[in-house]
């Protein structure tokens, strides 16, 4: 603890170090005897001193051992061991005891205390008590190295709650789903039943422990009281569930309402229910100031208004799609009236005009049908019905919708021979293809032939639809995938939203399929690729994947 | 274009659907009545003989479904859904409520004429009880239990003869998967929907000419299988 005279910057004040030196030592011994006080009060102290004073014992007959056999100079460096050991293991107070009992029998062991007058009883005494001093030394500093291990340790779990916590947060897209994870991180923390309500005590998130059992009126009335006295209310309250459990009512943050009230079940009440009370209040109080550094207060208000947002947009595509659509309903029922009235069907200027009414609502029809599909891929309000379904009936499906705009065409067809069978929602995967089917219709000359083919490749369903129209500029290619894209010289001729490849994308992909379109280039045509897994045989029940089947189908006589 | 003056009663809301579904009607040669809610509705079907309903799901005073849940309580009166609501468990609900069919708004007028073609002759030919169904080269012997194409008799097995039984019983009416499994395999097997895949690819192999390209026994996509009607083969769909 004393510094070098040279190595002192500052001049010849040199007693300053010295006193300092000497007041560190103080406080060092201070806090180690504190410390080892306390220690020993506590159950794990007495295991300490008793495994301390067998380790003495055991490195005393080591010792004795070896000495028999060699004569050694005085090892009580061997002492250390486990002085470090027992400091290591169960802290400062068995640390002393090691080095006291360590420094005892060295000098009973070594240097015979009663006689320590002799030539060198000096240089032993001081051999004595600097092994002392080493050993109380090192067992503090052993200590000290174990305990910051714990304190790392724990610093580590924590970060690590929190951690899983933020990213719970950054999942969550609703102030519920915030409170959720809030609700499990506090658990977490606290170790017991938590119950988190917002700020205005309406329940937000429960306990997974506390099953189906009702939430105790108690609390219920408790939290109430809390939020309608805001932030001038009571800061704790403890009820009693009249289930034998008290519980802690608070907010989780004493500087925000926004994170809401929490009430915890302390258990039964004992006399340590003091202890296990600020225990848990500090507990809380540490999780709402780590709460307020991840500005979760914002992030729950952000979820808010997108929540609100969500609601508005669902209300604004609701009436669109109703608004829009009753009226049109009405048009197209007319006009198709109008086509089959003799007095229509009679006259081909009207006839004309008739079918073009009925041709352009279709395509109104058409394209809000878009609208609503696109905002409902947006706001991932797809769902999807995995089915066993044959690829031919959607196929079949699409191209029948599609006929209008297939008229005058030769569409070529192939699909296997045999039965394949896929794990889809044919209902989106004919819309998929309607559109990719609508895409090649309408890019190409209006008598071309488009080709589609299904069959199977490595383990995949393939489906290809193939045109020989404007197809895809190179530059345009990566551009496809996107809303609203229409090809550059596309976009001059012919009308639509270029909602459709995105449609039949996000439709394709939520049946775990891919699509991809390829071009020679500019008027060489576009073939549109969407491959669709091919489920493993073995979940095929009956079904081998050749199309012969193994179901039991002779079992009664056949009569027929 | 139909035998005698048959009664259509259309149930909406909407002036301006009544209106052109009541043209359109009329066209194809029926008689009109129009209801405007759910107990007006019930009142006609109780006063007057009806021959038809086409009713629509979303009405004022009484839900849709409900309402043709009550009408099924004690009448056998075909029942034609309009809805807007697109979605396949809903038709699968209202199929297996008892509603023969089921048209998505907006939907041209020839569909529904069509629809409506199909669910009267398929009520008068019940009525009539015929033993035998002959779908365009197809004859379905229900005494004798036989089946044959072009006058050949086709060696069916058992359960495909009996999936082709089930849907000949109504021919044109969508018969949901549930309804199919559970009346050919049984009330265990009714989400074994690949048994059905199966079987139908196995019929179509013997009945189609492509089973690929279905004429006869056709896909109603994730709603069911329907048998073609002869009378509904000029149909068209829009939904």
């Amino acid at each position: 603890m004393t510094i070098e005279r040279s190595a002192w910057p500052f001049g010849d004040d040199q007693a300053r170090p010295r006193v300092d030196g000497a007041r560190l030592k103080l406080t060092v011994a201070k806090k180690y005897l504190e410390s080892a006080l306390r220690k020993a009060i506590s159950p794990g102290g007495v295991t300490g001193v008793v495994m301390a004073l067998l380790f003495i014992v055991v490195t005393d007959a080591f010792l004795m051992l070896t000495k028999y056999i060699q004569e050694l100079p005085p090892v009580s460096l061997t002492f250390l061991i486990p002085v470090v050991v027992a400091a290591m293991r169960w802290g400062t107070l068995s640390a002393t005891v090691t080095a006291i009992g360590g420094a005892g029998t060295v000098s009973l062991f070594y240097y015979n205390p009663f006689y320590i007058t002799g030539p060198d009883s000096r240089s032993r005494v001081l051999g004595i008590i600097a092994f002392f001093t080493v050993s109380l030394v090192l067992g503090y500093l052993a200590s000290k190295t174990r305990s910051d291990t714990a304190r790392a340790l724990r610093r580590e779990n924590e970060i690590r709650d929190l951690y899983t916590f933020s990213q719970r947060i950054s999942a969550a897209n609703s102030p519920a789903g915030i409170f959720e994870a809030m609700q499990q991180h506090l658990e977490t923390l606290v170790g017991r039943k938590v119950l988190l309500f917002d700020s205005l005590g309406t329940l937000e998130a429960k306990s997974d422990r506390l099953g189906d059992v009702e939430i105790p009126a108690a609390v219920t009335e408790a939290v109430s009281t809390m939020a309608a006295a805001g932030a001038d209310g009571p800061k704790n309250i403890v009820v009693d569930d009249h289930r034998g459990s008290a519980w802690l009512v608070r907010p989780v943050s004493t500087n925000t309402a926004d994170f809401g009230i929490i009430a915890v079940d302390l258990g039964r009440p004992s006399e340590v229910f003091d202890e296990l009370r600020a225990r848990v209040i500090a507990l809380i109080g540490d999780a709402g100031l780590s709460l307020e550094r991840l500005g979760l207060a914002r992030t729950i208000s952000e979820a808010r208004t997108r929540e609100e947002t969500e609601q508005f947009r669902e209300a604004l595509i609701g009436s669109v799609s109703h608004e829009l659509r009753t009226p049109l309903s009405s048009i197209l029922g007319a006009s198709t009236v109008l086509s089959l009235a003799p007095e229509i069907t009679g006259n081909s200027r009207l006839k004309k005009l008739a079918a073009l009414i009925h041709q352009e609502s279709e395509r109104l029809n058409v394209e809000i049908q878009n609208i609503l599909d696109a905002s409902r891929i947006s706001s991932n309000g797809l769902q999807t019905k995995l089915e066993w379904a044959e690829p031919a009936d959607f196929i079949n499906a699409a191209l029948q919708r599609c006929r209008n705009r297939l008229t005058n065409r030769v569409v070529d067809v192939t699909l296997p021979e045999e039965l394949v069978l896929l794990r889809i929602d044919s209902v989106l995967m004919e819309r998929a293809l309607g559109q990719i089917l609508d895409n090649a219709a309408k890019y190409s000359p209006s008598e071309s032939p488009i080709s589609v083919r299904g069959h199977i490749e490595s383990g995949q369903f393939v489906i290809s639809v193939a045109d020989k129209g404007a197809g895809l500029d190179p530059e345009d290619r990566t551009l496809l995938g996107q809303k609203f894209f229409r090809g550059s010289r596309q976009a001059q001729v012919t009308s639509g939203l270029g909602l459709g490849f995105w449609i039949a994308s996000a439709f394709i992909a939520a049946n775990n399929g891919s699509i991809d379109a390829t071009s020679e280039g500019a008027n060489k045509g576009m073939t549109v690729t969407v491959r669709l897994p091919l489920p493993m045989r073995e979940n095929h029940e009956g079904y081998d994947g050749q199309g012969s089947v193994a179901l039991a189908d002779e079992a009664e006589p056949s009569r027929v | 274009m139909t035998d005698g003056d048959q009664h259509v009663l259309v149930v909406d809301d909407e002036a301006q659907i009544r209106q052109f579904v009541r043209a359109g009607m009329e066209l194809g040669g029926y008689r009109v009545t129009e209801a405007t809610n759910g107990s007006d509705a019930l009142r006609e079907i109780t006063l007057h003989p009806i021959d038809l309903v086409i009713l629509d799901l979303a009405l004022p005073d009484i839900d849709g479904s409900e309402l043709l849940e009550r009408i099924r309580g004690w009448s056998g009166v075909p029942v034609i859904i309009l809805s807007v609501r697109a979605g396949e468990t809903e038709k699968v609900k209202l199929l297996e409520l008892g509603a023969d069919d089921y048209v998505v708004k907006p939907f041209f007028m020839s569909e529904l004429l069509a629809r409506a073609k199909v669910v009267l002759r398929r009520q008068s030919e019940r009525k009539d009880g015929e033993s035998a169904l002959r779908l365009d080269r197809l004859v379905i012997d229900f005494a004798a239990r036989t089946v044959e194409l072009d006058g050949k008799r086709l060696n069916l097995t058992p359960k495909e003869y009996r999936l082709l039984q089930v849907l000949a019983q109504h021919p044109g009416k969508v018969i949901t998967h549930q309804n199919l499994l559970k009346s050919v395999w049984g009330q265990a097997h009714v989400n074994n929907t690949q048994y059905l895949r199966i079987f139908v690819r196995k019929l179509r192999q013997k009945i189609e000419v492509d089973p690929n390209r279905p004429k006869i026994l056709l896909t109603e996509l994730g709603v069911g299988y329907r048998l073609s009607d002869p009378a509904s083969r000029d149909q068209t769909r829009l939904d």
